[in-house]
């Protein structure tokens, strides 16, 4: 595994970077809007090496006493999944969830990927493309992020339906395709090296919906970036405002040459690719409920209320919820699937449930964390403040006391407040219900990984002494996921 | 195992059963109020020498060659676990969840006796007798039920707090104790041969909260069980009704011998008895949520609406329901836990969290069955209406069609009001909001199971720069469960 520094490097890669409201970024790992995920993700890298983490981190020793990193690691049993889930718990806790695209779920895209190659059943040639890409990012670290590939919205309201994809080959070589167009929203742009962009891209070959892999240091490549999670410069008032945002963004082709062995032929549905995302995905909102959960047991020590018969029940409610997608990724991991060639996948219909238990209780959680502190949240001074000569002794009395200094409690009431009422919140939570598809895909992934329609629907007629039809209900899993809304755009005027 | 046959026989022991409106019941296995579920339980025994059925309920062959039914396994393994829990998902579905206590039931009710007279750290004899009881009727498949042991609201009514207690000890003899008193609800004394009656009764034996087993045909035992559900006396009508009523009850003790070898020494920890029980109970509720999703599935197509979208969202609905809580029991059984003399236990904090996510969904999983057949569910005809000739051409045209006859149309609309709109469904809910603490005692159990409190409390503070105190959160997991609300006995009248 290379360090943190090696990475760090790796992105001076003469990339063309745009941040909204910023401007063009010569250098990702030094600009103030960019540098700190880098250092989070270095951290990434560099915590493999920490023998602190090697048990959390690392595979058991091989033959040879090796320990390969879970991150990189191809399941192929139950344990390797509880194994690589234990990893993402840990890491992804760490930055309360904000992080959620790291170097090990770039690993994950380059594991769906192949399964979808398998799925389509495109030839072995293919399935040795995408097996020797996700060898090497497993071999160098290389961080790979995901578009689905979809256009963004000028491009949907577009006259010509012909002109409505994100991306159009510009002609095939011996090499590869050379593409033009421009790619919607996908997270972490500016902190990958390669970005995986799916088959909405309207790409075809041969008849066959393409996919495929752009280096976002490629020549032709510009990546523009949403504008930064509005902050306090302070890291005391925006502790993790100021490390956590990872930065969405597009990503304009301007005649990008994509060599062959990067090119996938997939089904048009990103479902296969997204074969271990949604665990990941899973992984987050957990990491993110879990350190609401944290927050509302510290500040109820911290404000004194961890006897409080009313907090109490409140921390509950949190703990129900947490509790609950624990143990539904725990049996996913258990109870696992199997793909044809022997892949160890997460029983989906274990994944679903826990992600549609998070997406009905995820308001509720924050507010329980809103609630619980009382309006001393809503009131607490900075650090600066607490060393305003005039107004120190004043706030030392006002928030200090019960084993809390007023900058130990102001400083936990701080991260509560960053943590689910800044801008940094709202980006994340508008963010989740679309980059998963939001509550209504998790809902079709469950309707179609349900397997006992015909089974419930027939038992319960043995109740019924007369003899009734049987029940076919197979319709309802093979209906296709409900398909992606379609911007209508304006009819043109007469 | 025994026969139902043998069962059916076993019943008739000379027990004294009274039930509410209806008066003693001299013989419980043809009485119309019971004779029904006696069926049930016998067809329960006789399922375990169906060949259909053996690998469902049997466990693979021994050493010699004998496959030992899995309701009567001491689980030592996730495996094992994972087998009884088949057992009890396939033959709860049955009832439509109706049927909570069965032999296996108290099969489980003996283990939680058994772990916490180990845990209790008594003298050896009393875990010796708990296991001796628990192979006594893993080898005669005798049904024993549980009671808490709380006394009836008039006694906890009595001005005079010493008397505010089930059951008191009459005397001590060499051969055991006497005891005298009333024991409140539990369920299936009518059909059981035994009752656990547990600490709540306030007993001690060698200092210890002491639970005990009582046959239900014991001298001195009084079993009075409540009004069966009303019901339709049509099993057309009410096809769950009329074979699910399990009849909860109370018990009167008037100076009932009970041996010392039936007395343990029990751990008062609300965790120690039910560590199984609650699995099972989590699978009678998943077996009824279960049953209401093949309801559903089934009138979708029955009435035409298997590919109507707002239906299918229902469906999906339910399906997440059910799914949820399957989940959890699936974790609860592949990540369990172990006692200390090795048995293995499903998860409870995984328990916990589906057994809350159900009772928080119950009430909208059977509003959804009432919503989806449409009108249609609240005025379907029986078969007696579909065969009166001035009525059967009319019924047949409207309810016929789309490949269900009016009759077969109609019964499928019958069983889903009685499973969701019936006494049945009412007594149900009700009781199960209290049997096993009601939600409070499930949140009071996901409190106590869960293991992260300082863990997640210190970790947050690591996004922190300055030095934080450590925190210790960990007296909200280890708290008592809440205590048993107490009745306020109004003043003493004044003369």
């Amino acid at each position: 595994m290379r360090s943190g520094a090696d990475y760090r490097e790796a992105l001076r890669d003469g990339r063309k970077v745009f941040v909204m409201g910023e401007g063009r970024v010569d250098d990702v790992t030094t600009h103030p809007a960019t540098r700190a995920m880098i250092d989070e993700l270095a951290a990434w890298y560099d915590r493999h090496a920490d023998p602190e983490w090697a048990d959390t981190l690392g595979a058991p020793t091989d033959d040879q006493g090796k320990r390969q990193p879970w991150a990189f690691t191809l399941p192929r049993q139950s344990d390797d999944l509880v194994g690589l889930g234990r990893s993402f718990a840990k890491t992804l806790f760490l930055g309360a969830g904000n992080i959620t695209h790291t170097p090990a779920y770039g690993h994950l895209i380059a594991l769906g990927v192949r399964i979808a190659v398998e799925e389509h059943s495109a030839g072995p040639e293919h399935v040795a493309r995408v097996e020797a890409y996700r060898e090497k990012i497993a071999r160098t670290g290389r961080f790979l992020t995901f578009s689905s590939g979809s256009a963004p919205i000028g491009h949907r309201l577009r006259a010509d339906p012909a002109e409505r994809a994100a991306l159009k080959v510009v002609r095939e070589t011996d090499a590869g395709i050379v593409l033009n167009g421009r790619v919607g929203m996908h997270t972490s742009p500016a902190y990958a090296e390669d970005v995986y962009v799916g088959s909405l891209c309207g790409v075809q070959i041969d008849g066959h919906p393409a996919s495929f892999i752009v280096p976002v240091g490629a020549p032709g490549v510009t990546t523009l970036c949403r504008r930064v999670a509005a902050r306090e410069a302070n890291p005391f008032i925006a502790p993790l405002s100021s490390r956590f945002d990872e930065l969405d963004g597009q990503l304009w082709l301007d005649d990008v040459l994509i060599p062959w062995e990067h090119v996938f032929l997939v089904d048009i549905s990103p479902e296969p690719v997204a074969r271990y995302l949604t665990w990941h995905h899973l992984y987050g909102w957990l990491a993110r409920a879990e350190f609401t959960l944290g927050l509302g047991l510290a500040v109820a020590d911290a404000m004194g209320l961890k006897q409080n018969g009313a907090t109490i029940e409140y921390l509950i409610d949190l703990i129900a919820a947490v509790q609950t997608m624990r143990a539904c990724q725990t049996a996913a991991e258990r109870d696992p699937e199997f793909t044809p060639s022997g892949l160890c996948t997460p029983n989906h219909r274990h994944v679903s449930v826990g992600g549609i238990t998070l997406f009905k209780a995820r308001q509720r959680i924050s507010e329980i964390l809103r609630i619980v502190p009382g309006s001393s949240l809503v009131v607490t001074p900075s650090d600066a403040d607490l060393g305003d000569a005039g107004l120190a002794a004043g706030l030392e009395e006002a928030f200090g006391g019960g084993g809390y200094s007023a900058a130990q409690r102001a400083a936990l009431l701080q991260l509560a407040w960053d943590h689910v009422s800044s801008g940094l919140d709202g980006r994340e939570s508008a963010f989740e219900l679309h980059a998963s598809g939001g509550m209504p895909s998790w809902r079709g992934r469950l309707r179609k990984s349900f397997d006992r329609y015909d089974e419930l629907a027939n038992a319960v007629l043995r109740q019924l002494d007369l003899a009734m039809p049987t029940i076919d209900m197979s319709c309802i899993p093979a209906a296709p996921m409900t398909p992606r809304r379609v911007n209508a755009p304006p009819e043109p005027k007469k | 195992m025994r026969t139902g046959a043998d069962y059916r026989a076993a019943l008739r022991d000379g027990r004294k059963i009274v039930i509410m409106g209806g008066g003693a019941i001299e013989d419980v296995t043809t009485h119309p109020a019971t004779a029904a579920m006696v069926e049930q339980y016998v067809a329960w025994y006789d399922r375990h020498h169906d060949p259909e059925w053996a690998d469902i309920l049997l466990a693979p062959p021994d050493a010699r060659g004998r496959r030992v039914p899995w309701a009567y396994v001491l689980p030592k393994s996730s495996a094992e676990v994972r087998a009884i829990g088949c057992s009890i998902d396939k033959t709860i579905f049955l009832s439509a969840g109706n049927i909570t206590h069965t032999p296996q039931y108290g099969h489980l009710i003996q283990l939680g006796v058994l772990t916490a007279a180990e845990t209790r750290n008594a003298a050896p004899h009393h875990t010796a007798n708990a296991m001796a009881y628990r192979d006594h009727i893993a080898e005669t498949g005798r049904f024993l039920t549980f009671c808490g042991g709380a006394a009836i609201i008039g006694q906890r009514m009595q001005p005079n707090p010493a008397d505010r207690v089930a059951v008191k000890k009459v005397r001590e003899t060499d051969k055991g104790m006497i005891v005298r008193g009333r024991l409140g609800m539990h369920t299936s004394p009518a059909y059981a041969e035994d009752v656990y009656v547990g600490s709540l009764t306030g007993l001690e034996i060698d200092g210890h909260p002491a639970g005990f087993i009582v046959p239900v045909n014991a001298p001195g035992v009084t079993t009075l069980c409540r009004k069966p559900a009303a019901r339709d006396p049509n099993p057309f009508v009410a096809p769950l009704s009329n074979r699910y009523d399990e009849l909860d009850g109370q018990m009167w003790l008037d100076d009932v011998l009970i041996p010392w070898e039936r007395v343990f020494a029990v751990d008062p920890a609300p965790e120690a008895i039910p560590r199984w029980l609650r699995w099972h109970h989590l699978y009678g509720w998943l077996a009824k949520a279960e049953f209401t999703l093949g309801l559903a599935l089934a009138l979708a197509d029955a009435m035409g609406l298997k590919q109507h979208d707002a239906t299918v969202e229902y469906l999906v609905d339910i399906v997440v329901e059910v799914q949820t809580v399957r989940s959890c029991i699936t974790a609860a059984e592949l990540d369990p836990e172990f006692t200390p003399m090795g048995y293995c236990v499903p998860n409870h904090a995984h328990l916990a969290a589906g057994g809350i996510s159900l009772f928080q969904a119950r009430q909208r999983i059977t509003e959804i069955l009432r919503i989806i057949p449409g009108s249609s569910l609240v005025v379907a005809p029986g078969d007696s209406d579909l065969a009166i000739p001035e009525l059967a051409e009319g019924l047949e045209a409207s309810f016929g069609g789309g490949g269900y006859s009016a009759l077969q149309r109609s019964a499928l609309l019958q069983l889903a009001w009685d499973h969701v709109s019936s006494a049945l469904d009412g007594r149900e809910s009700a009781f199960e909001l209290h049997a096993s603490g009601g939600l409070p005692g499930w949140r009071a159990w996901l409190r106590r199971s869960f293991k992260d409190y300082n863990g997640l409390a210190n970790a947050v503070l690591t996004s922190i720069a300055i030095d934080m105190p450590a925190i210790d959160v960990g007296g909200i997991g280890t708290a008592p469960v809440a205590a048993r609300r107490t009745v306020a006995s109004p003043p003493a009248a004044k003369s």
